[in-house]
């Protein structure tokens, strides 16, 4: 198991020191802790919008949030589950009054679907996992994000999620067989 | 025969199954094809979606991310007016009419950096270019140049006060004492406007970190106006960047080359007139006898030695008249050699005390029966790749195991081994799955019964998943099973592998 980018979500590691100082006003440790997470809150951004745009109007409301709500942070614990946990917040509020964000018509990095970069084919499995990610619960999208791309093991992801690791696997499951199912009913579509 | 269930696969998938329920899937993957191809289905869908979140956007969108939402931070902490949220790639604008309740009222412009190449058909017409977003690559169009006015001005300077040496307020007054607050109509207008309260950039040392006060430390910079000291550079985003001050031993350097005044430079550009070796020994020239000296203390007369006979007497070898540079290049030279050795060695993780032997000639290939070599064949130096057979006990007990041999050099990396799956009559096994023990990454034999696996060099137990014994049927109803012992060996041939 890859256990390389499991430390920053399950170890508190250098945020236990700069938050305190943080709270006290510093502004670089604060800074700093941004800079720290701030890829893996992109990440968990897109993963929730599904949309490039708006992960980046996501995640800056999530930094304005988070900076507010500063003083509440969880002290000696990783902040990225709690950045994470303001993100998904947010964009559920946003859903239940405007609705799901549609899926992009481009990838997340600006470029358009069929820009010849990758097969015919990938761009299609591509598309249609997408828009089966797109229909899960904001839970299993963001156990599907911890396990397929931060890479934690089902103990990891039980220690974030505050699930059992029994759950993870079983939802997991679930959730890569709605994936699935969503495809092959895509494919027969197409 | 029931299929492996969905938490089965994942997991499976996920390499979470350990013991007897990886066993039983591997054996049960060998078989069945059904769940086989669901498997790769899942995993087809898995690389998708990994593909697609780190499908991270451009290292310029991130940084430009990173510093409007260092931006918004700074405001927030600073008691500001946070800087409006734009964004490189449009938004949803679905997402901007809410499914039920009033209707809002006329919403802003979307903003947007002119990043990328707008796609053709999902441009909305309200995207406008920020005038302040570099490039996205070469080719692309300069924006046009920013209102000259709003270029390289400070916080302070918009502030009349600070003039006039009258006591600095807080940034929040001095804002609001500046003028007042207008509505910015732009994305543009709004960023420039809250860099010109405030904002001097992430890296920016002339305001403090919380009260916008310039701390003791600033203070001291800003008054002491060091003459030497390069001029700071402002930044359109109100950064402000100090060029390097050179150190101490960059001037002596700088003044071996002339480029600064000598040291006995009074500064001023005039120089101090040499003083001759004699006056600073407090020597006088003896009138009566051409070069001969005279203490001006004591009047005795002083004869220098020979110029030939000084520099011995001065306790220097030969060798200390050449330059510094001759010395030390082969020195540095052997050092260097030294460390690259060290590095290759420590890279190749090669122990302390392991003896590397490099054969040179022709190679002979040593072979020895199991009978005479204890169970082994020893493949050393063979050039042609042999393959060696290795016999699988079957579980009733039978024939010992055979291990491949080669032992000729200890390199303890990862080797790679590859070689055949045959059963009793020779023919190739497909499908047999064979796993080191204590790893996660099995391999499964061919059509033709080919395989490779890699771990550490050296003897590793591999178990061997048959995939003609189903466990609990059959003449044989113990498990599908069984632990060989095979020698991973850099260059090793290809070792045959016997299934009874």
């Amino acid at each position: 198991m890859d256990t390389r980018h499991s430390r920053p979500w399950t170890d508190a590691g250098a945020d236990a020191e700069l938050l305190p100082l943080a709270q006290s006003g510093d502004l670089a440790a604060l800074l700093r802790i941004y800079n720290t997470h701030r890829l893996a809150l992109w990440r968990a951004c897109l993963a929730l919008t599904r949309h490039a745009g708006e992960a980046e109007r996501l995640f800056q409301e999530t930094i304005a949030r988070a900076t507010r709500e500063l003083a509440g942070a969880p002290a000696g614990q990783p902040l990225r589950p709690w950045l994470a946990g303001i993100a998904r917040e947010l964009e559920a509020a946003r859903a239940s009054e405007h609705g799901p964000a549609r899926t992009a018509t481009h990838r997340p990095n600006g470029k358009p679907w069929d820009d010849g970069s990758s097969g015919v084919h990938d761009t299609q499995v591509e598309q249609h996992a997408l828009q089966a990610f797109a229909r899960l619960s904001a839970d299993d999208q963001r156990l599907l994000v911890l396990r397929l791309f931060e890479r934690l093991s089902y103990e990891d992801i039980a220690r974030v999620t505050g699930l059992a690791a029994e759950q993870v696997a079983q939802r997991l499951a679930i959730a890569r067989e709605s994936i699935d199912a969503a495809c092959g009913s895509e494919e027969n579509a197409a | 025969m029931s299929h492996l269930s969905m938490e089965e696969l994942s997991a499976s998938l996920d390499r979470a199954l350990t013991g007897a329920d990886l066993e039983r899937s591997l054996a049960h993957l060998s078989m069945c094809s059904r769940c086989r191809e669901r498997q790769t289905r899942l995993a087809l869908h898995d690389d998708a979606l990994r593909r697609l979140l780190a499908d991270d956007p451009d290292d310029r969108v991130m940084d430009e991310l990173a510093r409007r939402s260092e931006a918004i931070a700074t405001a927030i902490v600073r008691g500001l007016a946070v800087p409006p949220i734009a964004t490189s790639t449009p938004l949803d604008d679905a997402r901007d009419v809410p499914r039920r309740g009033p209707q809002p009222p006329a919403r802003v412009p979307v903003e947007r950096l002119a990043r990328f190449e707008p796609p053709a058909a999902a441009a909305p017409p309200t995207i406008q270019q920020d005038p302040t977003a570099t490039p996205a690559g070469a080719g692309a169009p300069l924006p046009p140049p920013r209102d000259p006015s709003r270029l390289l001005r400070r916080p302070d300077e918009l502030d009349p006060s600070a003039a006039l040496g009258v006591t600095p307020r807080l940034d929040t007054e001095r804002a609001a004492a500046a003028k007042p607050e207008r509505v910015p109509e732009n994305i543009a207008e709004g960023y420039d406007a809250f860099n010109d309260r405030a904002y001097a950039g992430p890296t920016a040392r002339q305001l403090p970190p919380m009260l916008g006060r310039p701390t003791e430390k600033t203070e001291k910079k800003e008054g002491d106006a060091d003459p030497q000291s390069p001029k700071p550079r402002e930044y359109r985003h109100g950064g402000v960047r100090r060029e390097p001050v050179p150190t101490e031993r960059a001037r002596e350097s700088a003044d071996r080359r002339g480029e600064r005044p000598a040291a006995n430079d009074d500064g001023f550009g005039v120089k101090r007139k040499a003083e001759p070796a004699w006056s600073r020994l407090g020597l006088q020239p003896d009138p009566t006898t051409p070069g001969s000296f005279r203490d001006s203390l004591t009047g005795a007369s002083i004869t220098p030695p020979p110029a030939d006979s000084r520099r011995p007497a001065a306790g220097r070898s030969p060798s200390a008249s050449k330059p510094r540079s001759v010395i030390m290049a082969p020195v540095l030279t052997v050092g260097g050699v030294l460390a690259v050795v060290i590095a290759v060695l420590l890279a190749l993780r090669i122990p302390t005390g392991a003896r590397l032997s490099v054969q040179f000639g022709r190679p002979k290939a040593v072979a020895t029966t199991p009978a005479q070599g204890g169970g082994t064949v020893d493949v050393r130096g063979a050039t042609t790749p042999t393959p060696v057979d290795v016999a699988v006990p079957s579980p009733s007990g039978g024939a010992g195991s055979i291990a491949t041999g080669g032992t000729g050099t200890t390199v303890p990396a990862t080797t790679s081994l590859c070689g055949q799956v045959v059963d009793a009559a020779g023919r190739p096994l497909a499908g047999v799955v064979l796993t080191v023990v204590g790893s996660t990454l099995p391999a499964r034999t061919d059509a033709n019964g080919h395989f490779c696996l890699v771990a550490p060099a050296g003897a590793r137990p591999v178990d061997v998943v048959d995939p003609r014994v189903v466990p609990g049927q059959g003449q044989n109803p113990g498990t599908a099973t069984r632990r060989i012992q095979l020698d991973f060996v850099a260059g090793a041939p290809e070792t045959r592998v016997v299934l009874p």
